[in-house]
């Protein structure tokens, strides 16, 4: 594992958001994963995790969907940390290496490897204890309009105000 | 993989071979000399199905190529993972 002391812990700076529920970080969201970001050194984001039993497919293996989420989650919040805008993801592409077990501790890495025409594309792996890759994911992201925004989260005036600069990117 | 003009750079198969090969020898921890480009991967020391899914990953990754899973799972030597490289790289030019 990475040095601890190189390691920043980063509060996300929508989880205050009323309205927000996100699966992947929110706390408020009661089944979901309540993912906390760390900063590495490097630049890169992680996320420690040890799943439970509420999170498997087969028995004492978590669900690969849970995992994507994982890795998703950690992909979009490094997007919206590091250029400030929220962004959709339009394709993950997910390389199961081998089983991710229930009740051990998994760190995912995730960091942008490429930015143009209107996309992000990213990376993502998730590493065992002794830090063997066990997923390795790729993904591109298309930023969210405001015009969207407002569509498919309903947002009002007063919700434009406080969060309009993360589709105020001029971005796709 | 891009030129400067922005256009797709041609994939080099001997320069793609080495890259392959120091990928598979990293992931093995076996030196690069010992892997000719007819051997069979699987029977190479240290390789099991998921060894081997990491250089495919990887490979993937280094060259921004995605294969076909029944592309993947034909592969049996570092040359035809080569010219899996070559082909998906003309392919996608």
């Amino acid at each position: 594992m990475t040095d601890v002391a190189s390691e920043t812990p980063v509060k996300l700076p929508w989880l205050d958001e009323p309205r927000f529920h996100c699966f992947g970080c929110s706390p408020r969201n009661k089944v979901g994963l309540a993912l906390k970001m760390i900063r590495l050194e490097d630049g890169r984001l992680a996320s420690d995790i040890v799943f439970t039993e509420d999170y498997a497919s087969y028995p004492g293996v978590v669900h690969g969907g849970i995992v994507s989420v994982l890795v998703d989650e950690l992909m979009g919040d490094l997007i919206a940390l590091d250029h400030g805008l929220l962004a959709f993801s339009v394709t993950l592409r997910t390389k199961f290496l081998e089983p991710l077990l229930v009740g051990l501790p998994y760190r995912a890495v995730a960091s942008i490897v490429g930015v143009g025409d209107g996309i992000l594309r990213t990376e993502a792996d998730v590493l065992a204890a002794d830090d063997r890759v066990v997923l390795m994911s790729s993904a591109t992201y298309q930023p969210i309009r405001s015009e969207q925004a407002t569509e498919h989260m309903g947002l009002d005036p007063a919700d434009h105000a406080r969060i309009g600069h993360y589709f105020d990117h001029q971005m796709g | 993989m891009t030129t400067t003009d922005g256009s797709p750079a041609a994939l080099d198969a001997t320069a793609v071979a080495d890259r392959l090969r120091e990928m598979a020898a990293a992931e093995l921890k076996i030196d690069a000399a010992d892997i000719p480009g007819d051997a069979v991967l699987k029977q190479l020391p240290g390789a099991d199905s998921v060894r081997l899914m990491r250089i495919v990953a990887r490979a993937e990754r280094d060259f921004d190529l995605e294969f076909d899973d029944e592309d993947i799972f034909k592969v049996r030597t570092l040359d035809e993972l080569v010219g899996l490289v070559l082909g998906q790289g003309a392919a996608s030019r």
